[in-house]
């Protein structure tokens, strides 16, 4: 009986200690909330492409290192555009992109070569922002809307059916677009039309 | 006073936790290998503020809470416990200062928590029937030598990342190499104390 009391007592002062400890760790942590808002504000600055190029895993980590204090020269797809608002946002200097982490090139859009493409999923697995539809041993296709034109896809696809084709967003090829946002691109001459691809192939 | 030197001395480089006595390897290996050295310092230090919070905090718990109540078969969840809760309380107060320094990564964080040097130097201490001073020095070596192994092993990695390394060596295989033969480094400490 007096040990179970002596156990009760144990678990009764240590639960106290930890909910106090837990307090107290929440009273402390009231800024973290905006650091959060200042991240997440970096981030909308960001392209959103999640390629990886700035070395970072995405574009999220990458606006939390640029929160402290990371370069601001590291991001290819959004190029100088994308440095002149970091730099207005961040108060710092503008700088010309390092070509350490890549180029900056004209926006382009994935287009997958429906009549070639095998069914593998090898590029849905490598797409960062789910833009590729499709399933297994079944045609894939590019969301466009939702493509940031990363180029991870052209890579990991055995039969080289996808082309990294230029592509104007409405305002101006400068300036990034979210995704989600609305876009026209200027399919190659060469695409095929569904109503070709099937015209005189036996049924 | 020599003692307490001794003491921290051995417990950071004779006996180091992580390369002679191999607690806490894998937090070594937890954080996401980068280009800078800056988040592995940050990432040390806060693993050393932890073990010795943890070794002071539960030397007083189980000397004042758990002996005079005969409860001590409860030694382990309690240090378990405490090193999680002291684990939450250094992310908020890191936080709530956020220097420009780099915060370590939240689940970095958390592989503080389970980071078998924490526990291991606690009761390492407990086992000895160390004094408070003593299990304090013991907590302080353990912190300094996972400090300077965090760092070594983070700079060897970082030079490390070399594409011309062979390709069978390459990624894990070169990473318990290079720890082997820093430890083999440390083997060599064995002499001063």
């Amino acid at each position: 009986m007096a040990q179970l009391l002596s156990l009760f007592i144990v678990v009764a002062v240590l639960s106290l200690l930890s909910l106090g400890i837990l307090r107290l760790a929440k009273l402390l942590k009231v800024d973290g909330k905006a650091q959060e808002q200042w991240i997440e504000r970096i981030n909308g600055v960001l392209p959103q492409t999640q390629c990886g190029q700035c070395g970072y895993s995405g574009c999220r980590p990458y606006a939390q290192a640029l929160s402290q204090g990371e370069a601001i020269n590291k991001c290819p797809p959004g190029g100088a555009a994308t440095i002149n608002r970091l730099s207005n946002l961040l108060a710092r200097e503008s700088v010309p992109l390092d070509p350490i982490h890549g180029v900056e090139s004209e926006r382009k859009i994935a287009y997958i070569r429906e009549a070639d493409c095998i069914g593998c999923t090898k590029c849905i697995q490598a797409c960062p922002v789910d833009a590729i539809l499709g399933a297994s041993k079944r045609m894939h296709t590019v969301i466009v809307s939702e493509c940031t034109g990363c180029d991870l896809c052209v890579e990991p696809c055995p039969v080289d059916c996808i082309d990294m084709i230029p592509a104007q967003s409405p305002a101006s090829i400068s300036q990034w677009r979210k995704p989600g946002s609305p876009t026209t691109i200027i399919w190659p001459q060469t695409a095929p039309s569904i109503g070709d691809a099937t015209k005189g192939q036996p049924r | 006073m020599t003692e307490f030197i001794v003491i921290i001395v051995a417990a950071a480089l004779a006996n180091n936790y992580v390369l002679v006595q191999f607690l806490g390897a894998s937090t070594v290996y937890s954080l996401p290998l980068g280009s800078k050295l800056e988040p592995a310092i940050a990432f040390g230090i806060a693993n050393l503020l932890i073990i010795v919070g943890s070794g002071a905090l539960n030397y007083l718990l189980y000397h004042a809470l758990l002996v005079p109540t005969a409860t001590t078969y409860l030694y382990l969840v309690m240090f378990m416990l405490i090193n999680s809760l002291l684990v939450v309380l250094l992310d908020a107060i890191w936080q709530r200062l956020h220097q420009s320094s780099y915060l370590p990564l939240k689940s970095s964080m958390l592989m503080i928590a389970i980071n078998t040097c924490v526990l291991g130097s606690t009761l390492i201490s407990l086992e000895r029937n160390s004094d408070f001073l003593i299990t304090l020095a013991q907590a302080l070596g353990a912190g300094l030598g996972f400090l300077i192994v965090m760092v070594l092993l983070s700079a060897m990695r970082i030079k490390l990342s070399d594409p011309r390394i062979p390709a069978p060596f390459q990624g894990s295989a070169i990473a318990i190499i290079s720890a082997g033969l820093l430890a083999l480094g440390f083997l060599g400490f064995v002499g001063i104390v």
